[in-house]
């Protein structure tokens, strides 16, 4: 026996939108066969569907609660210069820094953290860096063998190493920033970058601070990861996008070459979100999701 | 009989139609049922919603039928009353026959 098909239009919006109820959709289809119209069964739908809005609310309320947290992190983090480093004085680098075209696209990556060495200066970057490269030598060694690679370790020692490998890289950029505030030192308009002599004590508040700071991070986006809510860097990456965004482009639209300065800034930020939507396949991969 | 215990009128009509419809209790047929008596639509959703709460509260059990084809291969949920919902129901009944005694007359009535 043939049925008259149910309205497609209708029919797929109860799937997509429609908290999941198999019964009550297969109780709207069987009433539509039995005689009810067109207009009826668009009806139950779309009162389905607005019901259901409480219920897709309740469930996403752990992601949303996640993302406030970070973009209120973020935001915080941003008002707090690290320990030992002049706000004032580098508030006066800053517009030369703006300038430079990598490193103000390498600092928007930071939310704006990178330029004002706030305590979130490095952000989830340098995670995203070895995950980057773990994937490209990933696909360069399936390309060389022309299957994919054995894996002779498992998921969660990836994944370790991953976190080792970003906590050292950390540190050697904490450094790296560290020996540039002591060299730059000398100063720029009459004040100091740091606000004391440097030397190892600074060197080290410094390299602990950021490192702990990127760590922190590092664990909040495997949290979200885990619980299934997303790809957690690639949230925590977005989040300080959101945070830095107006400022970046308030600053590089003040510049002479704002418009230029604007598309640089524009394709970077679609570079990246490219480069990890390329990188993703392989994390989901790693976590077994295909 | 604590708070959470009372049945809302909604639920009481849905509890009232499994227990009116015994093993044929589904969404369809609680529907009409409920559509037949009262002479009013029922928004299938709030059928369902109502049949949630009364399970959370104990008051009915479930469980899924075989999938058939004019429902487009979905299966049916069938619902009973358990004895404490059957309970509940008699005692609200008995509560609002008690509330309803002798009650003045209402707006737009005539006393």
């Amino acid at each position: 026996m043939t049925h008259r098909a149910a309205p497609r239009l209708a029919s797929w919006l109860l799937k997509r939108l429609g908290y999941e109820n198999e019964p009550l959709a297969g109780d709207l289809l069987e009433e539509f066969h039995d005689g009810r119209t067109a207009i009826w069964y668009w009806r139950q739908v779309m009162t389905t569907i607005l019901m259901d809005v409480p219920q897709h609310m309740r469930t996403y309320r752990t992601a949303g609660l996640l993302a406030l947290l970070l973009v209120g992190a973020f935001w915080l983090g941003s008002s707090l210069t690290a320990p030992g480093v002049n706000a004032d004085a580098l508030a006066t680098l800053l517009a030369r820094a703006q300038s430079e075209g990598g490193f103000a696209r390498y600092n928007l990556f930071t939310g704006g953290n990178l330029s004002r060495v706030t305590i979130f200066a490095l952000g989830i970057m340098p995670y995203l860096t070895v995950l980057t490269v773990g994937w490209v030598v990933g696909f360069m060694r399936s390309l060389l063998r022309h299957a994919p690679p054995p894996s002779a370790v498992g998921p969660d020692r990836i994944l370790a190493w991953t976190r080792y490998a970003a906590m050292l890289l950390c540190a050697v950029q904490a450094t790296a920033i560290a020996l540039w505030l002591e060299r730059q030192a000398a100063s720029v308009g009459g004040l100091s970058l740091i606000g004391e002599p440097g030397g190892w004590g600074f060197r080290i508040t410094l390299v602990l601070t950021l490192t702990a700071t990127t760590g922190g991070l590092i664990w909040l986006s495997e949290q979200i990861t885990t619980r299934g809510i997303g790809w957690g860097a690639s949230l925590v990456f977005f989040a300080a996008l959101v945070v830095g965004l107006p400022g970046a482009v308030t600053a590089t639209l003040a510049q002479p070459e704002g418009a230029a300065g604007l598309q640089g800034l524009v394709s970077s930020v679609a570079a990246m979100s490219g480069l990890m939507w390329l990188v993703e396949p392989g994390r989901r991969r790693l976590y077994g999701l295909i | 009989m604590t708070a959470r215990g009372y049945l809302g009128s909604f639920e009481l009509m849905v509890l009232l139609a499994i227990i009116h419809l015994g093993d044929a209790a589904y969404g369809v047929t609680i529907a009409r049922e409920i559509e037949a008596r009262t002479r009013r639509d029922v928004v299938r959703r709030s059928v369902y919603a109502a049949l949630d709460r009364l399970q959370d509260k104990g008051y009915v059990r479930s469980r899924l039928g075989a999938p058939t084809p004019e429902r487009g291969g979905r299966a049916k949920r069938y619902f009973q009353a358990t004895a404490h919902g059957s309970r509940e129901a008699r005692s609200t009944q008995q509560a609002l026959s008690t509330l309803w005694l002798g009650p003045p007359a209402l707006e737009g009535e005539t006393a």
